[in-house]
């Protein structure tokens, strides 16, 4: 005898229902969380450092690495200064947000303000998968070049900002930025945009300060129902 | 490759609904995907080939049938609601970029089909009291409910 099962649950429900307990942690503890997405290579563990010379003085600042295997990237990271957490996914080619839970138990995002998690260098797989974060970021280098844009779409849709990145090197590749601002404009009108370069500096003050804005939003509008909470204008 | 990840979804999810439905296989999983997502379909296939293989018997040559959905956008400045494709979400009407898309990134499974073994209630009790000697326990969990051994026309199961 056969049967049909109405079913009509999201194949993701345990991902999803976890991660939004994570966005509302975030938010309750005032913390402001980043997904950094991009190709491997395409250099978000170094834009990371360029964040962490420019914030840290000012923010308590984590960050999680997760990757295929091994802990370079961690160690780059803490001896910068910052709390770091490698998460090896052991052949995954993404972040799920069971990781960055266990993640958490070690890095105390209650004695933090701005959480930074590299996630695998994958221009596909990371797009499906929410981690309660509060801004997806992608990073797209100059090498790469601008068609990255048409061929996956997916993440650049999917993101609130892009870095373009190796914005130094634009003299020795064909990547066009107006060509790129135009179909970023077309796919995807929403989102930032911060070129810049982290050999040279340039461009990386903006996006610190785009950062900044948001971390600010997030300690301000932090445990709104709670009185401990400090509310109102931003400090 | 998170198609993997997908499938193991699919079965995580369905397995225990399926079971509990008295369900000896699944014959046919329906999706509802949005074209925003970033599903290759072939990828999929292959996927769930894979890990219907792991899940045994109860998930043997269970088809994947997807369905897709477009994207649908609702925009902030005129209030239009639309269809587009997925390079070009700007709203038809009033070319505003600051839109919702309220359709086409989801990632669901719809419905699937079971096959029972007798014309039971579903829910009916497995474990009958059974002195053929044969399935020393074991027969339960993810990998899959071993047939009945022989099933006996017309007898209700009523085990208590
Ligand atoms: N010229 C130039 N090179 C850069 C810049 N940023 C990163 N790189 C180089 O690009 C290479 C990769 O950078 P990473 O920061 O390790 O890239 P990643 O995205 O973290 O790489 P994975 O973690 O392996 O995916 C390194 O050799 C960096 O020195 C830049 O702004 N300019
Ligand atoms: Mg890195
Ligand atoms: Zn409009």
């Amino acid at each position: 005898m056969s049967q049909t099962i109405e079913f009509g649950t999201p194949i993701l429900a345990k991902n999803d229902e976890l991660a939004n307990r994570l966005r509302a942690r975030y938010a309750e503890e005032g913390v402001y969380v980043v997904n950094l997405l991009s190709s491997p290579g395409a250099g978000k563990t170094t834009t990371i450092l360029a964040t962490l010379s420019r914030l840290s003085q000012r923010y308590r600042i984590g960050v999680i690495e997760g990757d295929i295997a091994s802990d370079v990237d961690a160690v780059k990271v803490k001896q910068a200064g910052a709390r770091a957490v490698q998460i090896n996914t052991g052949g995954l080619c993404h972040l799920e947000s069971a990781m960055i839970d266990r993640a958490l138990d070690v890095l105390h995002p209650e004695e933090l303000d701005l959480i930074i998690i590299e996630n695998v260098g994958n221009l596909v797989c990371t797009v499906d998968f929410d981690l309660g974060e509060t801004l997806r970021a992608m990073i797209l280098s100059v090498p790469e070049n601008d068609d990255k844009l048409l061929k996956y779409p997916g993440i650049f849709q999917s993101s609130q900002a892009v870095v373009v990145s190796k914005i130094d090197t634009m003299p020795v590749f064909d990547f066009d930025m107006d060509r790129f601002t135009k179909t970023m404009d077309q796919i995807n009108p929403q989102a930032r945009i911060f070129p810049l370069s982290s050999k040279t500096g340039q461009g990386v003050d903006a996006w610190c300060d785009f950062l900044a804005e948001g971390i600010e939003r997030c300690k301000a509008e932090a445990g709104s129902g709670t009185p401990t909470a400090g509310r109102g204008e931003a400090r | 490759m998170h198609e993997y990840s997908i499938a193991e979804g699919i079965a995580d999810s369905i397995l225990p609904a399926a079971f509990d439905n008295g369900a000896t296989r699944v014959s046919v999983v329906r999706l509802r995907i949005g074209e925003m997502s970033d599903i290759v379909r072939d990828a999929l296939d292959f996927a769930w080939g894979v890990v219907c293989e792991e899940r045994g018997d109860v998930l043997a040559g269970c088809r994947l049938e997807v369905e897709s959905v477009s994207p649908h956008f609702v925009c902030m400045d005129c209030g239009n609601e639309y269809d587009a494709d997925r390079l070009h979400p700007r709203c038809p009407s009033c070319g505003s970029g600051k839109t919702l898309l309220t359709k086409g990134r989801e990632l669901e499974i719809a419905s699937f089909d079971i096959e029972t073994e007798t014309d039971d209630e579903p829910d009916a009790p497995d474990d009958e009291p059974d002195d053929s000697g044969e399935d020393p326990g074991g027969a339960h969990g993810p990998r899959g409910r071993a047939p009945r051994p022989r099933p006996e026309p017309g007898a209700s199961s009523q085990a208590n």
